[in-house]
Parts: structure tokens; sequence; C-alpha cells
């Protein structure tokens, strides 16, 4: 019960960064900057690793769409994505 | 170079004159780029001084410094640090241990071992240790010197593996800041951010997120929550709050 919510606030805290840095990136940079790309990434990646792939997807396909449109299709990080 | 020829027509070669105009001239050489010209009439002044001063003359330990200047600047960091160091061994005799003018110079020599080319941590540690000493014991030191020293010494512990020392440093380097800039500067927030990534590359995330957070507490109040140093602090704390998981 203590792991499991310490390891849930861990999330929630790294899931609170990434959005309120994507918050100001999107702000900052534009939408479609591979900046936020990353970001979207990372969140993407948390909400894998917190079992919520679901939510997770949206923000890898978000990443994934910047990053296709910025580098081609054929670039490593769009692969990695 | 006309006015080197007349000094040599009236007065001869050896003439102090001469040797203080071709140290000048070297130095206009370096600051043109033409560092192999400047380092032929440095080296031409330092004989001449040598004819007339004594060996270990302060003016002579002047034209190997801005000798020592135009080999680093001519990426010739061997002979930069020959020169560097010969210069240090004359203001040592000449001016004693505790000199500004050594500080000065080992600071100098500290910069080149920090060089990716001549990397010597241990070695640059040493001197800017040596610098630091020379400084804090002079009363009119300007402490921006004192924290700047603190500084590249930190970081110099920090490459070479020592982060217990180099997070010491900083820790200082913190106390000093606030006090003479107050807490809300920029220079505290990015002393937490640096010493947040050592914790964060030593691995001790707990520290890592509270030196994190103090950076990140500092740039919200002087830049706004909406500026992209918040949002990359804040990238930061969710990579940490992320691996630590």
């Amino acid at each position: 019960m203590g792991i499991a919510f310490c390891k849930r606030k861990m999330f929630d805290e790294a899931l609170d960064n990434f959005k309120e840095a994507l918050r100001v990136k999107e702000i900052k940079l534009g939408d479609d900057d591979l900046e936020v790309a990353s970001t979207l990434f990372q969140i993407g990646n948390v909400l894998e690793n917190w079992e919520k792939s679901d939510i997770g997807i949206d923000y890898y396909e978000k990443s994934v769409r910047i990053r296709r449109q910025k580098l081609g299709e054929d670039d490593l990080l769009v692969a990695k994505t | 170079m006309i006015s080197l020829k007349i000094r040599k027509f009236i007065k001869g070669d050896e003439d102090l004159s001469v040797a203080e105009t071709l140290h000048n001239l070297a130095k206009l050489y370096d600051s043109k780029n033409e560092y192999d010209k400047a380092v032929v009439c440095f080296k031409e002044s330092i004989r001449v001084k040598k004819i007339i001063l004594a060996n270990d003359d302060n003016s002579i330990a002047d034209t190997l410094y801005h000798m020592g200047s135009a080999h680093e600047n001519n990426s010739k960091f061997d002979s930069a640090i020959g020169c560097f160091e010969e210069a240090r061994r004359i203001r040592i005799i000449e001016n004693g241990d505790n000199n500004e003018t050594v500080a000065f110079i080992s600071n100098r020599l500290g910069k080149v071992y920090m060089n990716t080319k001549v990397r010597n941590l241990e070695q640059a540690i040493l001197y800017f240790e040596d610098a630091l000493y020379i400084y804090k014991q002079d009363p009119e030191t300007n402490e921006a010197t004192v924290m700047k020293l603190m500084s590249r010494i930190a970081n110099a512990h920090d490459s070479n593996g020592d982060s217990e020392k180099s997070v010491s440093f900083y820790r200082d380097l913190i106390r000093m800041k606030k006090k003479k800039l107050g807490d809300q500067h920029e220079e505290v927030s990015n002393l937490f951010f640096i010493l947040a990534n050592i914790m964060a590359k030593n691995e001790d995330f707990n520290k890592a997120i509270i030196y994190y957070k103090q950076a990140l507490k500092i740039r919200q109040v002087i830049y706004g929550k909406n500026h992209l140093s918040v949002a990359n602090t804040r990238v930061c704390i969710g990579w940490t709050f992320k691996v630590y998981e």
C-alpha cells in the first residue's frame, strides 16, 4: 500500500511537471515544435509505464505527427516514437 | 617596426627600450593573430632583457606571460604552459608565494589545464586552489574573483568525478551568492540547477528533486511561470521522478 502510494505520487509529480512544461513550450515555441514533440513523448512514456497506455497513445501520436512533419518519415527519432 | 629600427640604430640591440618595443610589437602581432611573428618578437625581447636585467626580473615574467598567451591563442598549449610556469616561478622569486601576480598566473594555468586538448584536472585544481588561497589572504580581493575561482574548482572536481568536493564548493557558493545577490537571483537558481544535475548523475534522486525544485521556485519568481527556463526545469523534475519510481 505504502509503496504503491509512493509510486503513484511519483507518477503524478512526473506527469504534472511534464504537462506544465508542455503548456509553456506550446505557448512559447508553437504547437509543432520539436521540443513540444519531445515533451509529448515523455508524457506518453510516463503514462505507458503507469499502465495507462490508452491515454499514452494519444501523446505518442501527437509526438510522432510533429516529428514526421519536421524530420520526415525516415528519421530515427520518428522510428523511436 | 620603424620605431624599433630607430631604437636599435640609436641604442644598439641590447637596450631595455628595444626590449620593450619588441614586447609591444609582439603583443600587436598577437592581437592580429600573427602568432609566429609574435613569438619571435617575445623571444627576442626576453633575450635582450636577460642581458640587461637579472634572469628573474618581473619584466621577463611579464613578457613570458604574454608569450604564453600568444602560444595559447595559437593552440600550442604545451608551449603556453611552459611560458606560464616559468613566469609564475619568476613571480614567486620576485614577489613572494602569496602575491596577487602569482595568483593571476596560477588561475591562468588552471584554465589551460581545463582545456580538453591538454586536460589535466588534478593539475588544474592545484593551480586554482593556489590562486584561491592567495586571493583569500588579500583583503583587497574582489569577492567576485573568489566566487569565480570557487566555481572553477567546483566544476573541475565534478569533471574529475569527485562529486563530494564539487558539491561542497557549490554549497559554499550558494551561501555567498545569496548573501551578495539575494535569495531570488538567477545565479543562485543556476547553482541549484547544477547541484541537482550532479545529484541526478549520482542517482541521488531525492536530493536532485529538492535542488531542481529550489531552482524552479526562483526561476518562477524571476521569469514568471510561462518562461522556457521554467519549462525546462520542469522537464528535469519530470525526468527525475520518472527514473526514480
